[in-house]
């Protein structure tokens, strides 16, 4: 690494490149010209390297990838529940119960559901009480009482048809865009 | 790809929704793939051990404990993927632990200096790029390619952020000198 003129180092510039120019940068024209330097060079490899990346076809490794992947199956929990039309005893998944409750969650134009997650909560069989767990971001007109009744609502609604319940706990977090946990609240519903 | 967009598919990915895992691969495998690079000399094992990163995400989905940090999560399991597979195979060109990466003198036909690049001549960056050790390669991929910040640069490769910091520095001047 050369020393400039003014007696700071390459490495001193570079080891700020990221960050704006300190007040010692802003007067120095030496740091001034390395910094633009290193930019200018390291700006056109990396321009560079953005543009040719060899041997790579993007979407024939990917589906390669998928094409692995579907070999593996997620972990699914299985419920014995009562089916809500029929009363006979039936085995659902938790994707199904969650699909649901997506699908209900995807009218809302106050909210949206970033994650959630079922659990039985008793031991009987059929199962009849339900923890949900709602991770969600609001729409920034909104509030959370107007949403903690919709939440509610749409797990309900989404859950009431596919089975029979008793209880249903919902554990709402509002989560903000970076899905950092806000604020959070337990609601309940009976039937 | 949009951090609101990502936690939404990670959220969907972790409730076991396979097409939601699918455009998770779709857009971060290019990054990856080139990360993985970093570790080997050849394309074919970036993409072996790209796709082993892939299908153990997969099955690990349940120990992801903040989705925001899902990007960071994969990256450090792709990490950890190459380097027991470097480990595996003590005949590698590349060396293996991290400290040892760090000291590892670069082969004389690699060393950036001793590339011969004028500007417009370059047919292929990543010989530079190769030309780093491994530490400053990865340093360089996931700050100044992949847009990370040294935060989670320095949690992807488990040193500090002062660390990455350094090492990029360094790929920088390596970069530099190659170029002028």
């Amino acid at each position: 690494m050369k020393t400039l003129p003014c007696g700071r180092t390459t490495e001193d510039v570079l080891l700020n490149l990221d960050e704006p120019a300190d007040l010692h940068e802003l007067q120095c024209r030496w740091c001034h010209a390395e910094r633009q330097r290193l930019k200018d060079q390291n700006g056109f490899i990396t321009q560079l390297l953005h543009s040719s990346t060899p041997e790579h076809q993007p979407e024939a490794f990917s589906q390669r990838i998928l094409g692995k992947i579907a070999e593996y199956s997620p972990f699914q929990r299985m419920w014995d529940v009562q089916d809500a039309g029929t009363g006979l005893a039936i085995r659902v998944s938790s994707l199904e119960l969650i699909k649901a409750i997506r699908a209900a969650f995807s009218e809302s134009p106050t909210s949206q559901l970033n994650y959630t997650e079922i659990k039985a909560t008793d031991t009987q069989i059929p199962h009849l009480n339900w923890r949900v767990q709602c991770h969600v971001s609001m729409a920034g007109d909104s509030s959370v009482q107007v949403i903690e009744q919709q939440v509610l609502d749409y797990v309900r609604c989404a859950i009431s048809p596919l089975i029979s319940w008793r209880e249903l706990v919902v554990n709402l977090v509002i989560e903000d865009l970076h899905g950092e946990a806000i604020e959070s609240i337990t609601l309940r519903g009976e039937n | 790809m949009e951090p609101t967009r990502l936690t939404v598919l990670v959220g969907r990915s972790m409730e076991g929704d396979p097409e939601a895992f699918g455009e998770l691969v779709t857009a971060l495998t290019p990054g990856l793939r080139q990360y993985c690079k970093t570790f080997f000399s050849s394309w074919h094992d970036a993409e072996d051990a790209t796709q082993d990163a892939w299908i153990r995400a997969w099955q690990s989905l349940g120990s992801l404990r903040e989705r925001a940090a899902f990007k960071t999560w994969l990256y450090r399991m792709a990490r950890n993927i190459c380097l027991d597979r470097i480990r595996q195979r003590a005949n590698d060109q590349q060396t293996v632990d991290d400290e040892v990466l760090e000291q590892t003198p670069v082969p004389d036909r690699e060393l950036p200096e001793n590339v011969a690049v004028q500007r417009g001549e370059i047919a292929d960056a990543w010989q530079i790029i190769n030309g780093l050790p491994s530490a400053l390669r990865q340093a360089f991929v996931l700050v100044a390619l992949q847009g990370m910040s040294y935060k989670e640069a320095a949690l992807v490769t488990n040193v500090s952020e002062s660390t990455v910091r350094g090492r990029l520095a360094r790929a920088r001047n390596a970069i530099s000198e190659a170029v002028s």
